[in-house]
């Protein structure tokens, strides 16, 4: 699953009928450090996301399919959440006391 | 557990490449006839679309593909690579690996700056922000 925002939608009135009364979302993924990456693509939603939503696109067939409830189609990509927060916690957090030293790294005290 | 093996799963998991991702936009510049296809195909045009990505660039070389929308030249699509491509035939087995699923009336292309103004966020709030195009087909 990738992080994402909601960029626009694409409407389709004449479309396949695995995609009737769907609402099709243009979302444009985005790294954890909150940089676009890729380009913009398009996700089925299924959480009524609008545009400007951070979500969580889903993007496996097989997945898609049990989501969807039906047998797998020709439908891939979903929008499966809506991000409220996203919380990392990576080496360049500000650095605890260290009281051992391997290699440089610093391990947590007890 | 070691914590950060758990960690870096979890972001590699959500850095998956964007660039595989499906569903495409593009728009017919042609047709192509076959009087002998694969039997799964009969019935279907083939049809050649330029790939575009979603704020109207040009995305690589023209390609052939299995037309399920009645589309025709001029029309603007969007089509399904791959697997799906595939499912998207009513026969199970055919060899079809990029196929028209819709036909595109509109297309909405938001500035996620402008969205971040409107809902009272910082200029921060907006960073990364790459998209700022906004048109209709």
């Amino acid at each position: 699953m990738q992080l994402a925002r909601v960029v626009g939608h694409l409407v389709s009135s004449h479309k396949h009928e695995a995609l009737e009364g769907q609402r099709l979302l243009l979302v444009q993924p985005f790294d954890l450090a909150g940089r676009p990456r890729g380009s913009v693509t398009m996700a089925v939603d299924v959480v009524d996301a609008g545009v400007g939503d951070w979500v969580l696109v889903l993007d496996e067939g097989s997945s898609a399919s049990q989501v969807l409830e039906r047998p797998r189609g020709p439908v891939r990509t979903l929008v499966v959440g809506v991000v409220d927060a996203v919380h990392l916690e990576t080496s360049t957090s500000p650095p605890r006391p260290a009281r051992q030293s391997k290699q440089g790294q610093g391990v947590d005290s007890p | 557990v070691n914590p950060d093996r758990h960690l870096g799963a979890t972001l590699e998991s959500l850095q998956v490449a964007a660039e595989e991702t499906l569903m495409f936009l593009g728009q017919v510049v042609g047709t192509l006839v076959a009087s002998v296809k694969h039997a799964a195909h009969r019935g279907h045009p083939i049809l050649l679309v330029q790939p575009y990505t979603y704020d109207r660039q040009p995305d690589g070389p023209v390609f052939a593909a299995i037309d399920l929308a009645d589309a025709s030249p001029g029309t603007w699509v969007f089509y399904v690579k791959g697997r799906e491509a595939a499912n998207a035939l009513p026969e199970p087995q055919n060899p079809s690996d990029r196929t028209i699923m819709g036909i595109v009336d509109a297309i909405t292309l938001q500035s996620l700056r402008e969205e971040d103004r409107l809902r009272g966020f910082g200029p921060d709030a907006a960073r990364g922000d790459d998209t700022t195009s906004s048109a209709s087909i």
